[in-house]
């Protein structure tokens, strides 16, 4: 099978990103829980999705934008930790 | 499984001691950072006013012939106290994410723990006979050598701000994501301005105080 096409934003990532990001969504996205998890201080998960972040901005095509908005523009707010 | 898989992704679970007493801000922050740090300033105080050691300023260590202990607090805390607000107003307008008070006041806090070093080793008598002595000489306008003791005092302080200075940019750095040319001048921007602001600040409490 033969096609140009893009990959889904997560795939794009490397696979320590993809396994943070797999972990952070199995842990209800709490940095506090995610903290504990990888025995390291609070700032430093928060400061690890912060570069996730800039990297996921950074990759995702214009065009992708649109469904990034939307999910975005949810209740949910990945950089908030509400425990 | 994923457990281990995403720690050792991430980072190693354990420290090298090189990386405790350089950045431990990776491990400790937040409320723990806050508490271990205000015990350590308030130690350093303890240590400082039985050594006769004032932190005059935010990067200042200077050795005196006495100092009370309210005094050696007051100087602890408004250092201490200066330098948090003016990083946390810096982080408002620098940091691109959310950032905790409390992380920046916690690794402040305890970034400052090389100056109980330093004040404890200006505890024993000959350092304080030592320096006593040589400000009488130079009061009287004469040359004296520093004895032995209060130089290898001295340059183990020195070493020890130094090493403050390490710790509170890698505690800036962790609680405010900032890294890079543009932070480092962020960051010493605040210590001038901070210095500066103790300075005054602490002028005016001691003359307050004893007027």
């Amino acid at each position: 099978m033969h096609g140009g096409y893009l990959l889904p934003a997560l795939s794009r990532l490397g696979s320590e990103d993809q396994q943070f990001a797999v972990a952070f969504i199995l842990h209800s996205g709490s940095l506090k829980r995610m903290a504990k998890l990888y025995g390291v201080s609070y700032p430093t998960v928060r400061n690890r999705l912060d570069d996730l972040i800039a990297r996921l901005e950074a990759t995702v095509e214009p065009h992708e934008n649109d469904t990034v908005g939307h999910a975005q523009g949810g209740d949910t707010d990945v950089g908030e930790d509400n425990e | 499984m994923l457990e281990k898989t995403t720690n050792n992704a991430a980072v190693p679970r354990r420290m090298t001691i090189a990386q405790w007493l350089f950045n431990p801000f990776v491990r400790i922050a937040g409320g723990q950072a806050l508490a271990v740090g205000l015990a350590v300033i308030f130690a350093s105080a303890l240590a400082a006013s039985a050594g006769g050691v004032h932190f005059d300023g935010l990067l200042d260590f200077h050795l005196g012939s006495s100092v009370p202990l309210q005094v050696a607090v007051m100087e602890g805390l408004v250092n201490w106290s200066v330098i948090t607000v003016l990083l946390w107003l810096v982080s408002l307008l620098a940091a691109p994410r959310t950032v905790r008070l409390v992380d920046i006041a916690g690794t402040q806090a305890l970034a400052r723990w090389p100056l109980l070093l330093a004040a404890l080793a200006c505890i024993p008598p000959a350092v304080r006979q030592g320096n006593e002595k040589l400000v009488a000489e130079t009061l009287a306008g004469r040359f004296a050598m520093p004895p032995a003791a209060t130089v290898v005092a001295g340059l183990f302080a020195l070493a020890c701000v130094i090493w403050m200075v390490s710790l509170m940019w890698k505690a800036f750095s962790v609680s405010c994501n900032q890294r890079g040319g543009r932070a480092a001048a962020i960051f010493v921007a605040a210590l001038l301005a901070g210095e500066a602001a103790t300075k005054w600040l602490l002028s005016l409490v001691i003359t307050a105080g004893s007027s």
